[in-house]
């Protein structure tokens, strides 16, 4: 839809002057990965890292967006509010997508540079899916908080969010240790390994969708 | 189609503030002026127009048809000016283009750039590096490069030197010849409607005061100047609103002919919009 | 068209616009089915309302000075040429009927009137 290549246009261009950092971004971490002995744990980081880099360079544009009180202007031209969600989310996608991609085309260049073989895509390829699952995830939670406090208030929460999850798991793990539960991880850890990308895809699916309910719901109320 | 633009029984509650019923025609070929305080309710208004905000009632039609049934085509018919939404203004003027030719149907590319070359915009520069004047052009230029029939602008000649103020006003006269154009503008600067507007509407404290054309505002309405002893012999009808001086009295009177026949007093002044206005809200009855 | 209006005159706009245009046609500067600028056109030339305008023309076609011709414009009306002279000579009349009654007052002549008379018309 014409209306939706405009917004994402629009997005584009105004993050002009953050591409510059996205680059150094990348540079940086392409320096940090030569440096590096182990290679598998490089090519992990660098896929998790690009992700992240490129999923926060989407992010931004709702920062830039608050600043010049954009979203009033944008609902006075031709385009409604589920177009508006639905560009946002596709350039955020798309973004996190392509910074997987991209970390993992680094990756298996860095690899090969430096060990002379060909490495192993598969892990690469269930490490760009768990990258985008959990960047997914982040933004999937961010996004409608922002929507609903705003892009200043809504980092904050995701800031508390992660906290809060952070607590929860770490809580899990003391609870275990506590109890003396061993929870057997291993079988479920065979099952999924053989499904993993399947499961990890449709996770990924599934977030990004809930978010994109929830947000929608939330900007066609909202009152500027 | 009369109207291209009716306003009807609107109402909106906030915490602080309500626009009461608020009623008001905009036919087609005209420009009204909507004019009133800050927080009278004016961009209140405007924001309930262009649905950026619920109406707890009423109704708003554009074009003959009601706003929500066929927002995006109506949208496609109208160049807005915010005064303080627009762009990133990271954005050059270039790039708006390169957006705004997906989002309107009718965006006229040539057209832009003639009104950019015209009010001397460059078009690879940032528009945080622009003074408030030049965006302002520009925010009415992107409003008017993709031919719409009806014009809502909110303050659009502030932060404009009276020089680009008349030719503001001269693109805004161009635009009316048109008799399927109209414009409704909001202002503080009520000198520029005194020139261009058809009708005035004044809003005070969320409620609509009056809807006048200019001439009945200009040349029916005066400006009583008398002493206090005068002032006692008028009945209280046959005035709106008055103020007490060190020198005497003002009186605002809503019509200068009958005044003159009922009462024998000479100074009878042609108000200003602004004089009509300050009286309204400053004035006692 | 040259029309000047004052806007710090207490007289209404329409009124001054109806009354320069009028003259135009009784000078015959506008001659008998020329036509008038529309009513936009004017109202952008004098920056003013079209309200104000119409008004203008409104006034000048009920007076039968101007008339419309649906598509085409507003045209000076030839019709009533016979009524402007006549409204004219009323306003003549009118005139110097005052002359006349001071004139009696103050114990001017007939003859002395019609030499000012002359005079007057000489100074043309």
């Amino acid at each position: 839809m014409n209306t939706i290549k405009g917004l994402i246009i629009k997005d584009l261009l105004q993050l002009k002057s953050y591409r510059k950092t996205l680059l150094v971004y990348i540079l940086i971490f392409i320096l940090i990965s030569i440096t590096q002995d182990s290679v598998v744990g490089v090519g992990s980081m660098l896929i998790l890292m690009l992700t992240f880099g490129f999923g926060m360079f989407s992010m931004a544009s709702f920062n830039y967006d608050e600043q010049a009180s954009c979203d009033a202007y944008l609902l006075t031209l031709p385009v409604t509010r589920k177009e508006i969600v639905k560009a946002k989310y596709l350039f955020v996608i798309f973004s996190t997508l392509i910074g997987a991609i991209v970390g993992m085309l680094i990756s298996f260049i860095a690899m090969f540079v430096m060990s002379k073989q060909i490495p192993n895509l598969y892990s690469f390829f269930e490490m760009a899916l768990g990258s985008i699952l959990g960047i997914g995830i982040m933004e999937s939670i961010q996004i409608p908080c922002i929507y609903k406090l705003g892009a200043e208030k809504g980092r904050i929460q995701i800031f508390v969010i992660g906290a809060f999850f952070l607590l929860l798991c770490s809580g899990f793990l003391f609870l275990q240790e506590k109890l003396n539960v061993h929870f057997s991880w291993q079988p479920i850890i065979t099952f999924l390994h053989q499904a993993l990308p399947v499961i990890l895809i449709i996770a990924i699916c599934l977030v990004y969708f809930i978010s994109y309910k929830i947000a929608s719901k939330i900007y066609l109320k909202k009152e500027f | 189609m009369e109207n291209i633009l009716e306003i009807k029984g609107v109402q909106k509650k906030y915490n602080n503030f309500e626009l009461k019923n608020c009623n008001i025609k905009l036919p087609k070929g005209m420009i009204l002026g909507l004019i009133g305080e800050n927080g009278a309710g004016k961009t209140t208004t405007i924001k309930a127009i262009l649905n950026l905000i619920s109406i707890d009632q009423g109704e708003v039609c554009l074009f003959g048809h009601s706003l929500q049934e066929n927002e995006k085509n109506c949208k496609e018919e109208i160049g807005v000016v915010l005064d303080d939404h627009f762009l990133s203004p990271y954005l050059t003027p270039t790039d708006i283009h390169k957006t705004m030719e997906h989002i309107y149907k009718n965006w006229d590319q040539t057209l832009y750039f003639q009104y950019l070359e015209k009010f001397q915009l460059p078009k690879t520069q940032p528009i945080k590096e622009y003074s408030s004047g030049m965006k302002m052009k520009l925010k009415i230029a992107v409003a008017l490069s993709h031919h719409p029939k009806l014009l809502i602008l909110d303050e659009p000649t502030s932060g404009l030197d009276p020089i680009a103020r008349n030719e503001i006003l001269d693109i805004f006269q161009d635009f009316i010849q048109n008799e399927e154009h109209a414009i409704f503008v909001s202002s503080h600067i009520t000198s520029d409607l005194e020139h261009i507007a058809d009708y005035i509407t004044f809003i005070h404290q969320g409620e609509i005061v009056f809807t006048k054309t200019r001439d009945d505002l200009l040349d029916k309405y005066g400006i009583v100047k008398c002493l206090e002893k005068d002032f006692k012999k008028i009945v209280k009808q046959d005035y709106i609103k008055y103020r007490k001086n060190r020198y005497g009295y003002e009186i605002l009177i809503a019509d200068k002919k009958q005044f003159k026949k009922k009462y024998d007093i000479q100074v009878i002044d042609k108000p200003t919009i602004e004089e009509i206005m300050v009286l309204y809200v400053k004035g006692e009855k | 068209m040259d029309i000047i209006i004052s806007n710090s005159s207490n007289i209404p706009i329409y009124e001054q616009i109806k009354e320069q245009i009028k003259n135009k046609i009784i000078t015959n500067e506008l001659k008998y089915q020329e036509q008038l600028p529309s009513i936009r056109k004017l109202a952008k030339d004098l920056r003013i309302s079209v309200i104000t305008t119409k008004n203008a023309y409104d006034e000048l076609e009920r007076e039968g000075y101007v008339e419309t011709i649906p598509g085409k414009g507003i045209y000076v009306s030839g019709k009533n040429r016979e009524l402007i002279r006549e409204e004219q000579l009323q306003k003549i009349e009118g005139l110097l009927d005052t002359a006349v009654s001071i004139a009696k007052i103050s114990q001017v002549t007939k003859k002395e009137l019609q030499n000012i008379l002359n005079i007057l018309y000489e100074e043309e």
